[in-house]
């Protein structure tokens, strides 16, 4: 009779619970984008890769964009990047110093045309510094220390890149390795590594002063080089970049959650293409090689 | 402390210098309930009073043996002769046919004891047949349940943590079972529920969105001992009340889940099992010198266990022992103390305790024979808040025209946000160990309020209720204070129509971050800190109230909402670690709520019921999260709500039906999918919330078939929930494939044809 009781009051919940599918139009009226992505630096020739987006219940793959139209304006010319088979996007050889505003545009006649201006932040000047054998590594042994200083701009937002590797001379490349966050300007909310290992962060907690950020090389990392040890990238980087990649960070946080939580697990990816995708990141600054 | 001593000193010193006699008492009708705004005037005078919302008065006036006029257009005129500092109960009989439709409160404030009154709840169709204070509320305008099914209350675009919900005067922090389907609270341990929908007196504040009283029976209009049996499908339940009519009150009301209970005691202790309880125990009396003392206590629980064992050998002689444990409960426990220190002095002196814990237990053991002992692993996760409030509140009769509410209310709240113990012992090759991460201890945060208000009789037709409240928020090293404007006028047009209008501002210096559902157990209560600012918010509101002949009435509000520093979570995974600070996992933005609610209602007769239209907007807007405004998870532009129930207490049959059609609810669906810098596959998002599902329309029925038998009145109650099978998502669901993001499957679960059913035996 407990049975019973059980299973009828059990069936008749369950038996109120349907499942079924639906298509809504916002997915069946998707209108395809061009997709802009480039990392443009300061004195550095320029490449931009294009894309289009699919819809979401598309099972195509996005596509390469071989025949669109990009300019670039710094307010005194306008020159036309041109796209090469090779390397699967549009070039220029034209370089533009830090401080300079750029408007890109790029136009096709089957996607809306998008524009994105951007700015090259000012460049600044870190130093960089090894002592041998200066600190204790995190397995407790005794590396090298590796120092960064630069003079944060006072009186507004700063955003930065750091990447640090080291050369291996067997192979012949830089291999970078991990920065630990514990100094606390790189609290959780005010940083973010991306898959190479770089760090972005933001100058929230240090605004306006001098800044050294240090780290300790793996014991014996590259005891036996005898040219370039290490390399530290340093770069500062614009906000729209710093948005961008901290909004893919949370996407690909929220990708791993299982259930659905209201709007948590859909994170809008920050773009500065009007009307389009992508990001037109900038960023000045050098590459530190310490020997 | 010392603001609150002065402001005790200068009313002592007006109170001094007054020397005419006071005279006090409550007006009612015949049915006992309080009439509002009758004039009470001593002839030949300018001695004139106003009976307040609770129908209460005092009178400052010359001669004892005047015989004061108890004027009020829905009653005849009273003439009476009172004592000199008496406290008198004066009936005034309505006429035939007369409104009594109550035109007090604040613009936006609405109960079922006396603005919506006689609208016989019991008759309302709930959901698996469970009788909910909640769904009441849901039921009115402004007020929406959030996702399909649920018990959660999301009041004019706030977030349920923005409810302040009082039951007997004490905050309750979670008021959901089972995971938000089922409210804390036994319907007949509530006498009368009421909802501030933004502005409210002084007195209440500390959230934005609403105030919410539930007050259980403390008076009927006869003694002795009344009881009711009730058995549902989710519990079986019991009140039994005892009251003194006038003298004293003892209620105790109890539920317990029953299901539990037919599976053997074996498989509950070992393998699984759920269950959930509540418990309201009340009791007051009046003391001899008419002060009244009152003692509430509430314990709820909820608690789900499931375990499943894995033969780890081939032999089957090693067994390992799996357990999850979940679960959370409320204590709540209030003494309150209401004195009348003169004819012009009287105040309520309270202290509660609010405790909200919740626990989740992971746990391994292992029986191996070979081993003397058991072992074994354990990982509690605890979360919780502690609440002890003491209050003082007062109300100053100054002069017949100004009342003055005053007091200072001191909150003491300790959270713990997070604790996690992994306990290991009894392995034979690893050392017992205990580690303790996260919050150690409870961290306390205090608010200290001082508040005061004037209720300023302007003339006839016009009240003015202005004052302030400031509160002194401190946490961890840190203080702020604040000060929020208390403004609301009344007008009354004539004798059927009021027009109200109001401004507040609110600072709410807790927030409950959102890891699931609303009324998930896994939710965390934070307090306001350094980094994450109090909520702030701001209300406008203005209501026109009109009587509609001689059963029916109306009203329309608009109230437009700005709200400042709203929390929410950014990063699910690492706010829920409690060895993580949260601060670095939610994110602080702005918001906007602006609506029309029309409310007709019918109180008379064997057919009552209410239609209520909103019209209502709500946004935020986070900038981290998306560079514009978008939709709040449950904007619900339109929304239609329809109640009705035939009550006829003779006859053998009665039914309530709810009628609800209107906006469909919020979801985000990714509309398109892009290459990244990096090469990786994103989806596209062009908004939060970019998917309104179909429009909502939900019919309720409920049939209600009394018999007498045995000496006993017995009642069998039966509903069906979402009658008309229309496909109201409780979720919809976005899945690909694979990682790949291809062939998209948008999946809707929905609920229909819930049956539901109760029995019920009164006694």
């Amino acid at each position: 009779m407990k049975k019973i009781a059980i299973y009828i009051l059990g069936a008749s919940l369950f038996s109120s619970c349907f499942e079924d599918t639906i298509k809504p139009d916002i997915l069946k009226d998707y209108t395809p984008k061009l997709v802009v992505n480039s990392l443009i630096a300061a004195d550095d020739s320029i490449s931009i890769e294009i894309t289009t987006s699919v819809a979401a219940i598309d099972n195509t793959f996005p596509n390469l964009v071989k025949d669109a139209k990009i300019t670039i304006n710094d307010g005194s010319q306008e020159i036309l990047l041109v796209y090469r088979d090779l390397t699967e996007t549009y070039n220029s050889p034209q370089t533009f110093p830090a401080g300079t505003r750029l408007e890109v545009r790029v136009t096709h006649p089957d996607y809306p045309n998008v524009i994105s201006t951007v700015f090259i932040p000012d460049d600044v000047n870190p130093a960089g510094l090894l002592i041998e054998d200066g600190g204790i590594d995190t397995g407790g042994l005794v590396g090298d220390l590796i120092q960064v200083s630069f003079a944060d701009p006072g009186n507004q937002d700063n955003y930065y890149r750091l990447k640090v590797s080291y050369f291996s001379e067997t192979v012949g490349v830089w291999v970078p390795f991990i920065f630990p966050k514990s100094d606390p300007s790189l609290a959780g909310y005010n940083s973010f590594a991306l898959d190479d290992l770089s760090i972005l962060f933001n100058d929230e907690l240090f605004n306006g002063q001098n800044k050294t950020f240090s780290t300790v090389a793996p014991s014996g990392i590259v005891s036996r080089n005898t040219g370039d040890k290490f390399r530290v990238e340093f770069t500062s980087i614009s906000k729209d970049y710093f948005e961008y990649y901290r909004s893919i960070q949370r996407a690909t946080d929220a990708r791993d959650l299982t259930f659905q939580g209201s709007y948590n697990n859909a994170v809008v990816i920050h773009t500065n293409v009007l009307n389009g995708l992508g990001i037109l990141g900038t960023e000045s600054g050098k590459a530190i090689v310490l020997k | 402390m010392r603001y609150f001593a002065i402001l005790l000193c200068v009313f002592s010193v007006a109170h001094s210098v007054s020397a005419q006699r006071v005279t006090r008492g409550i007006v009612l009708d015949q049915n006992e309930n309080p009439l509002h705004n009758v004039k009470i005037q001593e002839p030949s005078t300018q001695n004139i009073a106003y009976t307040n919302d609770n129908g209460e008065f005092i009178l400052t006036y010359f001669e004892q043996e005047s015989k004061l006029i108890f004027t009020y257009p829905q009653t005849d005129t009273v003439r009476l002769a009172l004592k000199y500092d008496a406290n008198t109960k004066v009936f005034m009989r309505p006429k035939e046919g007369s409104n009594e439709y109550h035109f007090g409160y604040h613009a936006g404030f609405l109960d079922f004891g006396n603005k919506n009154k006689n609208k016989n709840l019991e008759n309302m169709p709930y959901f698996l047949g469970e009788s909910d204070v909640n769904r009441q509320l849901q039921m009115l305008p402004g007020v929406e349940q959030g996702n399909e099914g649920y018990s959660n209350l999301y009041v004019r675009g706030g977030n349920v943590d923005q409810n302040l919900v009082l039951y007997n005067g004490t905050p309750i922090y979670n008021f959901n079972h089972i995971f938000g389907i089922s409210s804390t609270f036994h319907h007949k341990s509530i006498k009368n529920t009421s909802i501030h929908r933004g502005i409210a007196p002084a007195k209440f504040g500390g959230r934005s969105s609403s105030i919410i009283n539930l007050e259980s029976e403390k008076d009927r209009d006869f003694s002795g001992l009344e009881g009711e049996f009730e058995m549902t499908p989710l519990n079986a339940g019991l009140y039994l009340g005892n009251i003194k009519k006038g003298v004293s009150y003892f209620t105790i009301a109890a539920r317990r889940s029953w299901i539990d209970l037919l599976i053997p005691q074996e498989v509950r202790q070992n393998s699984q099992t759920a269950n959930i309880y509540d418990l309201q125990v009340n009791y007051g009396r009046i003391l001899k010198n008419k002060d009244k003392l009152d003692f509430s206590l509430m314990n709820t629980r909820d608690l789900y266990f499931l375990s499943s064992s894995d033969d780890g050998d081939t032999s089957g002689s090693v067994v390992t022992r799996f357990g999850i444990t979940q679960k959370w409960s409320n204590l709540l426990a209030s003494v309150k103390y209401t004195n009348y220190v003169s004819k012009r002095f009287s105040g309520e002196q309270s202290i509660y305790y609010s405790s909200y814990k919740t626990s989740l237990e992971l746990e391994q053991e292992i029986y191996d024979p070979s081993i003397n002992s058991i072992p074994n692993t354990q990982r509690l996760q605890e979360r919780g808040i502690r609440d002890i409030g003491i209050q003082s509140n007062w109300i100053y009769h100054w002069k017949n025209n100004h009342n003055v509410s005053f007091g200072m209310q001191n909150s003491t709240k300790l959270f713990l946000v997070g604790r996690r113990t992994n306990v290991v012992a009894g392995y034979p090759t690893v050392l017992d160990s205990k580690e303790v991460s996260g919050d150690e201890k409870y961290k306390p945060s205090n608010e200290l309020v001082l508040y005061a208000e004037d209720a300023y009789r302007l003339n006839s037709n016009t009240k003015l209720d202005y004052g302030f409240r400031s509160v002194l928020y401190q946490f961890d090293g840190t203080s702020k204070a604040v000060i929020e404007p208390r403004i609301h006028g009344t007008f009354f047009l004539d004798n059927r129509d009021v027009l109200k209008l109001g401004y507040n501002r609110h600072n709410q210096f807790i927030s409950q971050l959102s890891l699931g559902n609303a009324g998930s157990p896994q939710n965390l209560w934070v307090p306001s800190t350094k980094q994450i600012l109090p909520l702030k918010v701001d209300v406008l509101e203005a209501a026109y109230e009109r009587k509609l002949g001689n059963d029916y009435s109306a009203s329309i509000n608009v109230y437009f909402k700005r709200m400042q520093n709203i929390t929410l979570v950014s990063n699910l995974e690492d706010a829920g670690n409690a060895d993580l600070d949260w601060q670095s996992s939610v994110v602080q933005g702005t918001g906007r709520a602006y609506g029309a609610e029309l409310f007709f209602q019918k109180s008379k007769g064997y057919f009552t019921g209410w239609i209520s239209y909103a019209y209502s907007r709500s946004t935020r807007n986070f900038p981290e999260l998306f560079d514009e405004d978008f939709n709040f998870s449950f904007d619900r532009p339109h929304m239609l709500k329809i109640y009705g129930n035939y009550t006829d207490k003779r006859s053998q049959f009665n039914f309530g039906f709810n009628y609800i059609v209107g906006s469909g609810q919020l979801f985000t669906l990714p509309i398109g999918k892009f290459r990244d810098q990096s090469g990786n596959l994103q989806l596209e998002y062009n908004t939060l919330n970019n998917y309104r599902s179909n429009v909502y329309q939900r019919f309720d029925i409920s049939v209600m078939r009394a018999k007498h038998t045995g000496g006993l009145d017995q009642e069998w109650r039966f509903y069906i929930y979402n009658m008309l099978g229309s496909r109201n998502p409780l979720n919809i669901s976005p899945d690909f494939e694979d990682a790949g993001l291809s062939n998209l499957v948008v999946n809707r679960v929905y609920l229909a044809f819930v049956p539901g059913i109760a029995y019920i035996v009164k006694f």
